[in-house]
């Protein structure tokens, strides 16, 4: 399956987060932890809802946390 | 696994046994009073194939219960699957339909005589598709990478 164009931190926020399961980010998003990993694994590209309840999570800003790539290469993980 | 997953996973085990056991029985029935008698039987045989198609269906929501309710189980990813493998279900029911219409239903007209076999295979046509798109679209095995 080709890369989502929307590229995310969220594996690397979540463990910068007190090592945050993806059961208690999808609890706290109101999904299933299916779609979490769906998510961080680029398969699934969440709706906007949905992306501001996943960065509402961590506490950060949208942009923080997903990054738009036109041609769907991975951005500079800092 | 979620409960979209193993409500299809359960929807083509049932198949699968109604099938194997449809075909034993059908078999041994044909062995035992000829073919021609059970080729007379077979619009009753699919009207009992429309039931099972609907107890397969109703079961399959009730076995699939919530395990937590506090939980989600159902978000915006399961209803984009189940929207798909509708999709996909509607059209193998509408093509299966009008195949069996066309292969049954010479110039002179469709015999009623065909219709619980018509209606029968649709809807399990339908319902296979639906459950195989469902657990096509969750990746191998229905895991979705899940360690």
């Amino acid at each position: 399956m080709a890369k989502s164009e929307i590229q995310n931190r969220i594996r690397r926020l979540r463990f910068d987060h007190g090592e945050m399961t993806q059961q208690q980010l999808a609890d706290k998003a109101r999904v299933t932890r299916q779609t979490i990993i769906a998510i961080e694994a680029g398969k699934y590209a969440p709706s906007l809802p949905l992306a501001f309840r996943i960065a509402a999570a961590f506490g950060l800003p949208l942009e923080e946390v997903f990054q738009y790539t036109a041609n769907g290469d991975a951005p500079p993980d800092d | 696994m979620n409960r979209l997953q193993k409500m299809a996973r359960f929807n083509l085990i049932a198949w699968a046994v109604i099938l194997v056991l449809g075909a034993v029985f059908v078999a041994l029935a044909a062995a035992n009073v000829g073919a021609g008698d059970v080729a007379r039987q077979l619009p009753g045989v699919m009207k009992m194939w429309l039931l099972a198609t609907l107890a397969v269906m109703v079961s399959s929501e009730c076995w699939a219960k919530r395990q937590q309710p506090s939980r989600v189980e159902f978000d915006e990813r399961d209803r984009i699957i189940q929207i798909r493998a509708l999709h996909c279900g509607i059209l193998a029911l509408l093509g299966v339909f009008l195949w069996m219409t066309w292969l049954l239903a010479p110039s002179e007209g469709l015999v009623s005589f065909w219709i619980p076999v018509l209606l029968g295979s649709a809807a399990m046509a339908g319902n296979l598709v639906y459950s195989t798109a469902i657990l096509i679209q969750y990746g191998r095995g229905g895991t979705d990478g899940e360690k």
